[in-house]
């Protein structure tokens, strides 16, 4: 209604996307939503027929299409518009007005927006019409759509979202649906403990953002991304309150990216549905602290330490997930820990400022992760079936262990799968190659003469911390190279091990669901095109920089006041390429050798040791953390508070009062008696004595 | 201003017809009958029907009040006692407005929310919840000391047999424990009020006569912790809140919805604060209230981690929630004092929501013991929609009320008390855990007790009430302003009455200039024109 009104309110405005088809951008979230409702009711339904699927089937996806085709439609028109400056904002109504603060529901189109907008209505698009295959059987499938649809909803008003509150709307958002559909077969106590994990560590980075617009407002006496974005950058750079303020929304960034130490809650997330694995937590939501560095650039090249610390933690994390994903044997766990490892690689990019780069990362992880993750989930669904049709549905349809040669079942799967394995490799010419190479080289440019010479972390020096970042990143590649291909391997090639009687019904999953790979796939291949390296402007291979300048207005300025001169030597580029495709096929190698060590069935495997073990367990993290943080927590909460003190202060008063309550002990008695009037009586005649008294105390 | 047709006898009538409602109903309304024969005057229907019109009164008020004009409104002044000079004034102003139209609205709704939570006694339970009502209109709408003192103590006696009679077990040592704990508290008042009234020249108990009487500070100190006292204590402000778990668990639904009203922090921002300016702003006083506020928000998150009931689970959020309301008052930042008046509009909202549906489990099951439960999210999928909804209200989730308040408490507080205010944000973490957790022991899970396998859903009349709540709760997310401007008006007229300097206003102006951006245009177009003052 409120979009709707506002419709009406076009108001005369100087920008060159005025009065165009960009006026409609509110429909671009209110669509899902409207699906969501009507899918919601659909389930709500009683009666259980042929409409309660063909209705979602067509709504769900439906309305994602329309988003789409709206979002390229804007696109278009901004593509044949000069370079535009400022970004497009329309205010629909105002939300919260109190005196100065006034917070208005209003969206901001421009070209980070845009860009977001189209991965998240294409992949979504794509994911919702896999899902149609993926969950036709299941009983909950009009639910389904309207949490997928909520979703879509949500991180559209998060990324178009024209000021803080307004994002985090979205941001909460999305981390509702993600809950709701974690926990969506939500009679598996495991699952509903998974989305609940998800919500409250999400709360954590959450209570970061929060402090982080308290800061903003204090400080800026806005809360507007354009207006704050301004204010941050005519401040000194390094100044406290900028710093404190980055650092608090780079919490909310980690928590809601799964970046160290707040990861713990994405490898858990796996218990949701696949197709919401490859949508939610690879695709879009988890990204959403990597847009959200990008969109508030100016206040992050404003405090290059949180900037660096931002790089550093991404590196880290990006090598620490990597290690773990190395002794996964659950198909989905190992792109979980392969997905929290490259979001470690967005960050880095975005943390050296080089945005452009760690959203041509999210870009490109988007297409091939999403790919990876609906491969698997054909995989899974083609296991599930097999297993059911012998009835040994106990037999785990995750575990690697239990694949082996799919590429005869499934060729199209198989074919996609390995272009995408090589791909997050970063084997050219696949997208994830430039895409990673965009961000690695980024972070040698700056080790000179960057703005991160002047900052240092813990004593360490900025160039040094840039060096650490770098060998990390490399390290990271090597490994990803290892997991990713032990992986494939694992899945796809060598014998079956399924069951000879499975192997009779392993077969490719359904059009619905083989398509949207394929379609993934293209992308995978030539995603890469959209932002060639400058250095190939020499190859003549396609225009070079094509993101990076299209981003140029958002986050250019904030980029180069971080990048400073830093500009590589061809041959050092070429060097650097040289060896991280290098890194990638040397784990590409050391994958293929140890998979001739014969795998042995889940049941039979010896336990880890030592640190394989560790690995396998993930670290014990989460152990680790329910020990030192859950249990002293819940101690705390019912043993200390609820039983001690507050049964204390419960006791207390009631001794304190002792005369009273024996008193009221006589009183009660008459209640007792049933003799109601009585006491009222009295009660009354109490009050009149006090008024009387009152009264003449003239 | 001149007061003519409806303006002059709508507040009265509000604050009479209940009272004339509740002796029809007890003396013309029928019990419900054992073969369970519908009767036309049934005591609950009456009881409805009485409410309905009040509330329709209530909407009437909301509609002529001006919400640009931040004065007494609808205004009546009768003399009631004239030797003592205490008259029947009534008057609404932004403040109270909202509260007013919350309540009226919230008691035909619970009563039909709870139809079967009580099913004996019916003419005394109509008449009770009758009476209380008029306290309740009591408290919002009185502007003579005297007459609010009456009304505030009216409330109890409702309440106390309300609790006591068709309360669950414990019921007689939980509603002692209140009625004991909050007369401790409201004596204190009175004894400030009659000493206030005594200074002033014994001559009027008007709210507006006592605000201009000359106190020093010590004197103002000492009313106001008498005042401050009866209205923590009614508000169950961590200490003196032991007794509203108790009560709450074991009242009956409509008695834990009307104990979750905030009238205590209602009153504290028309009286404690504006009547005791120098105390209120005291420096050390508002140091003071500020962390207990926060210790407040901390302790009843931590402590309804650890509930099983989830009633008590409700009460000890709520104790929660006030810390909330008790901080963004003591603030007096516009955005901390709007903040506050929102919460204690909304928590009625969310709070009466939660309490409805835990009444609707027990009515169904006969405990609120949240292990009892699990799975249900399959047999009953309206109920569940709407216990996560109400949950998420009460968690803070953005585009729920719930998040409105919370967010302008925090944001108007910042500039105050930043180490404060960064760790009453902590309790969104707290408040998930809780949250989740019972929604989790109630809806997820297995389907642990197959009894619970053929529970009903939501009939007609729950569904239509709850999905009253469902559209305030997020109406008044996506869409406050309606409500916020009124309370607005309200906010300013208690800002004109603190001495100068001592209201927060330009914190963020003060920080802006430190950090060299004042003069940025873009600041600048961000803070359009303050609302301009009144008169």
């Amino acid at each position: 209604m409120i979009t709707a009104l506002a419709f009406l309110q076009v108001a005369a405005s100087t920008h060159p996307l005025a009065g165009g088809i960009a006026e409609w951008v509110g429909l671009l979230p209110l669509l899902p939503l409207l699906g969501a409702l009507a899918n919601g009711f659909v389930s709500l339904r009683p009666r259980d027929d042929a409409s309660s699927k063909t209705l979602p089937t067509v709504i769900g996806p439906g309305v994602l299409l329309a988003s789409f085709g709206l979002t390229v439609a804007i696109f278009v028109q901004m593509l044949g518009l000069p370079r535009i400056e400022e970004p497009f904002i329309r205010n629909y109504a105002s939300w919260m007005p109190v005196a100065n603060l006034q917070i208005n529901w209003g969206v901001q189109l421009d070209q980070l927006s845009i860009v977001m907008c189209l991965i998240i209505t294409g992949v979504g698009t794509l994911i919702h019409v896999f899902s149609v295959g993926y969950m036709k059987k299941d009983p909950g499938y009009a639910r389904y759509f309207s949490y997928l649809n909520l979703f879509v909803a949500s991180m559209l008003v998060l990324v178009l979202g024209s000021s803080y509150p307004v994002l985090f709307v979205g941001w909460e958002g999305v981390g509702l649906c993600s809950y709701l559909l974690i926990g969506f077969w939500f009679s598996d106590k495991a699952n509903a403990d998974a989305g609940k994990k998800a919500f409250i560590v999400n709360r954590i980075g959450d209570f970061g953002f929060l402090i982080a617009m308290f800061l903003m407002w204090v400080t800026a006496g806005t809360l507007d991304f354009a207006a704050s974005n301004a204010a941050v950058s005519v401040m000194t750079p390094g100044s406290p309150a900028v710093v404190a303020i980055a650092l608090f929304l780079f919490l909310g960034c980690a928590g809601k990216s799964a970046q160290l130490p707040l990861y713990i809650w994405l490898p858990d997330a796996m218990a949701g549905p696949t197709p919401v694995s490859a949508l939610i937590h690879a695709a879009t939501m988890v990204t959403a602290g990597v847009y959200l560095i990008a969109r508030t650039s100016p206040l992050f090249a404003g405090a290059p330490q949180v900037s660096l610390l931002v790089a550093l933690i991404g590196a880290l994390t990006a090598f620490w997930a990597a290690t773990i994903a190395l002794r996964q044997w659950d198909i989905k766990k190992v792109l979980a820990y392969s997905t929290v490892s490259q979001l470690g690689y967005m960050f880095v990019g975005v943390g050296v400022g080089a945005y452009s780069a760690g959203v041509f990362h999210l870009i490109t992880h988007a297409f091939f992760k999403a790919l990876l993750f609906l491969g698997a989930g054909s995989v899974i669904h083609s296991l599930h079936h097999a297993y059911h049709h012998t009835h040994r549905d106990k037999q785990d349809a995750q575990d690697l262990r239990n694949m082996g040669g799919l590429r005869k079942f499934m060729p199209a799967t198989a074919t996609a799968m390995t272009l995408a394995t090589l791909a997050i490799v970063g084997i050219p010419p696949l997208a994830g190659f430039f895409s990673k190479d965009e961000i690695l080289s980024s972070v040698f440019a700056r080790t000179q003469g960057s703005m991160f010479s002047n900052v240092s972390i813990a004593g360490v020096s900025g160039n040094t911390v840039l060096y650490v970042v770098y060998g990390l990143g490399m390290l990271t590649a090597l490994l990803t190279g290892i997991y990713m291909t032990r992986m494939l391997l694992l899945a796809f090639y060598g014998t079956n091990r399924t069951g000879d009687a499975e192997g009779e019904v392993l077969h490719e999953a359904p059009a619905s669901m083989t398509a949207p790979v394929l379609v993934l796939a293209a992308l995978t291949v030539v995603a890469g095109w959209l932002n060639l390296p400058a250095i190939a402007s020499s190859w003549s291979i396609g225009r070079t920089e094509v993101l990076k300048d299209w981003l140029e207005p958002v986050t250019g300025t904030a980029s180069t006041v971080l990048a400073g001169r830093g500009q590589l030597p061809h041959e050092t580029e070429l060097a650097l390429i040289g060896a991280a495709v290098g890194v990638g096929l040397l784990g590409i190698l050391i994958a293929y050798f140890a998979s001739r060590k014969p795998v042995v069935a889940k049941d039979q495997s010896p336990a880890d040791t030592g640190f394989a073990a560790l690995l396998a367990n993930a670290y014990n993290v989460d152990r680790i953390l329910a020990t030192i943080v859950v249990k002293p927590l819940n101690a705390l909460s019912d043993g200390v508070l609820s039983r001690g003190l507050d049964r204390g202060i419960n006791r207390g008063i009631e001794s304190g009062g002792a005369g009273f309550v024996k008193l009221a002990g006589k009183v009660s008695a008459r209640l007792q008696s049933g003799d109601v009037g009585t006491y009222a009586w009295l009660v009354a005649a109490g009050a009149l004595a006090v008024l009387a008294s009152l009264t003449m105390s003239k | 201003m001149t007061t003519s047709g409806a303006s002059t006898w709508l507040l009265p009538a509000m604050l009479l017809w209940p009272l004339v409602a509740a002796l029809i109903v007890r003396f013309l309304g029928r019990d419900v009958s054992p073969e369970g024969k519908f009767s036309v005057i049934d005591a609950r229907v009456l009881t409805l029907l009485a409410l309905t019109l009040e509330a329709g009164m209530g909407i009437a008020v909301w509609m002529l009040f001006h919400s640009n004009q931040p004065n007494w409104q609808l205004a009546v002044d009768w003399p009631w006692i004239p030797d003592i000079g205490a008259n029947l004034a009534l008057a609404v102003d932004g403040l109270s407005v909202p509260m007013l139209v919350m309540t009226v609205l919230l008691m035909p709704l619970t009563l039909l929310g709870s139809w079967n939570n009580v099913k004996r006694k019916t003419p005394t339970y109509g008449a009770l919840v009758l009476a209380l009502t008029a306290g309740l209109v009591g408290v919002f709408v009185a502007t003579d000391l005297l007459l609010f003192y009456v009304a505030w103590e009216l409330m109890l006696v409702p309440t106390y047999f309300i609790v006591g009679i068709w309360g669950g077990i414990d019921r007689r040592s939980a509603v002692l424990k209140y009625v004991l704990m909050t007369m401790i508290g409201s004596l204190l008042m009175l004894v400030a009020i009659v000493a206030l009234w005594s200074m002033g020249g014994s001559t009027s108990f008007a709210l507006d006569h006592l605000r201009t009487v000359q106190l020093g500070e010590t004197a103002q100190l000492w009313m106001f912790v008498a005042f401050f006292m009866a209205f923590a204590v009614k508000s169950g402000l961590v200490p003196f809140h032991s007794w509203m778990p108790d009560a709450q668990q074991t009242a009956p639904t409509l008695g834990a919805v009307t104990l979750g009203i905030k009238v205590g922090m209602y009153a504290m921002l028309r009286f404690a604060i504006p009547m005791f300016p120098l105390a209120a702003t005291h420096p050390t006083v508002s140091r003071t209230i500020a962390v207990l506020s926060v210790v407040a928000i901390i302790y009843g998150a931590l402590v309804a981690m650890a509930q099983t009931d989830l009633k008590r689970l409700i009460s000890y959020s709520s104790i929660s929630h006030l810390g909330f309301i008790m901080l963004g008052c003591f603030v007096l930042s516009p955005a901390s004092l709007q903040g506050a008046a929102w919460i204690t509009v909304n928590h009625g909202v969310t709070t009466s929501a939660l309490f409805l549906l835990a009444g609707m489990l027990q009515d169904r099951k006969g405990t609120n013991v949240m292990t009892a439960f699990g799975g249900l999210a399959r047999v009953v999928p309206l109920f569940s929609i709407m216990l996560t909804l109400a949950m998420l209200s009460t968690i803070g989730l953005p585009g729920t009320n719930g998040f409105i308040g919370e967010f302008l408490v925090l944001i108007g507080s910042y500039a105050t008390w930043p180490v404060l205010t960064t760790i009453a944000t902590g309790a969104v973490v707290l408040a998930a855990v809780y949250g989740l957790r019972a929604l989790q022991q109630v809806l997820f899970g297995h389907l642990d007790l197959a009894s619970n396998g053929n529970m009903r859903d939501l009939s007609a009349r729950e569904l239509s009430v709850m999905i009253v709540f469902a559209v305030a709760i997020i109406g008044l997310g996506v869409a406050p302003a309606g409500v916020l401007q009124r309370i607005e008006s309200g906010a300013l007229r208690l800002q004109q009455t603190l001495p100068v300097g001592a209201v927060s206003v330009p914190s963020t102006v003060r920080l802006a200039n430190k950090s060299s951006v004042a003069e940025s245009t873009a600041v600048a177009a961000a803070r359009p024109t303050v609302p301009p003052a009144p008169r």
